[in-house]
């Protein structure tokens, strides 16, 4: 297994936009990967890490990543990463 | 501090290694469009089982598999799961055992199906870059001599070397001193001495050398613009007179 090297390996959030269902269009982070075909996915506004919402790996697209470790993330922390990355 | 193994040590560096060796050679015959990255961890660990090892991932530092299966922009670390391989993809496979209170670790590439020639020169020059760097392996000589070799050998072809991610010393751990990159400076680094036990493992980038973590479960490890990576990594022991590979 490969070490890490001791100095900066950055942590970064994968984005994903829905593409099907209620939240068409909508743009998220990915939380969480559960049994490889559902993820669980955050913005920070309507799915918060409170409450996240489960979606099918299938009904969304890779929309890039943005320098954000999801997991320690507030859900303020969440909304300005999506929209610095939606702005670059 | 860097290890120098006592002779019945290495004996047993050899052992382990050896398994790591036939798990790699083992796996391959199983690779196919349709397989899942699962599928592929359950044989890797049942063959460590059989072997009278313990897969040593298992449980490092919470990895939840026996084997990193890392499908194309995927560098290293990738987690097995339900995710179904598919023509024309390349996947790496890190295996590591303990056996008799001693690691093994190696890694390939295999191409899934039919693979474009751009990706099958990345899986060439990831290979033979490790043999470029194992020249410079002897003891006597620098650490900073293989890792320049293996880093000149990559850019000459048009590739990049990961910094971010390294080789180590290996032994009654799985990482112990000294990391070992991948690119450095001719003469620098540590001295090698005859007896120390190193896992060298290039990885290399079609792209870029940046390489992301996937925060959501802290391993993925991936190229950061998304272009194929490869990997190959062997378990060698420094001599007097250059260096045995214990995982071939």
């Amino acid at each position: 297994m490969t070490a890490r090297k001791k100095a900066q390996v950055k942590m970064e959030s994968i984005i994903v936009v829905s593409r099907k269902g209620h939240d068409a269009g909508r743009r998220y982070l990915v939380a969480a990967e559960i049994g490889g075909d559902f993820i669980l996915l955050v913005d920070g506004r309507y799915r918060t890490v409170e409450k996240p919402k489960l979606k099918r790996l299938k009904h969304v697209k890779y929309a890039g990543t943005c320098a954000l470790d999801v997991k320690s993330a507030t859900d303020a922390d969440i909304r300005k990463a999506l929209a610095a990355a939606q702005n670059k | 501090m860097i290890v120098v193994r006592r002779a019945d040590e290495i004996e047993k560096m050899r052992a382990a290694n050896r398994i790591v060796g036939d798990a790699l050679r083992n796996i391959e015959q199983y690779i196919r469009p349709g397989v899942t990255t699962l599928e592929l961890n359950s044989i890797i660990e049942d063959f460590i089982l059989s072997a009278g090892a313990v897969p040593s991932f298992k449980g490092y530092g919470g990895f939840p598999a026996a084997s990193c299966i890392s499908v194309d922009e995927v560098v290293v670390h990738g987690i097995p799961s339900l995710r179904v391989l598919k023509e024309g993809e390349i996947v790496s496979i890190d295996v590591g055992t303990v056996f008799r209170g001693y690691n093994g670790d190696g890694a390939r590439t295999f191409a899934v199906g039919s693979i474009s020639p751009e990706k099958q020169r990345l899986i060439d020059v990831t290979r033979e870059s490790f043999f470029e760097g194992l020249k410079y392996i002897k003891a006597g000589r620098r650490l900073g001599d293989y890792s320049h070799a293996v880093q000149a050998y990559v850019e000459s072809h048009g590739f990049s070397v990961v910094r971010a991610m390294v080789g180590h010393g290996i032994g009654r751990a799985m990482h112990e001193d000294p990391e070992v990159p991948n690119y450095g400076r001719a003469g620098s680094g540590p001295m090698l001495r005859a007896g120390n036990c190193l896992a060298l493992e290039p990885m290399v980038n079609m792209g870029g050398f940046s390489v992301i973590i996937d925060s959501h479960d802290g391993w993925t490890c991936r190229a950061a613009d998304g272009n194929p990576s490869a990997h190959y990594e062997n378990t060698v022991v420094v001599t007097d007179t250059g260096a045995e590979i214990l995982t071939l």
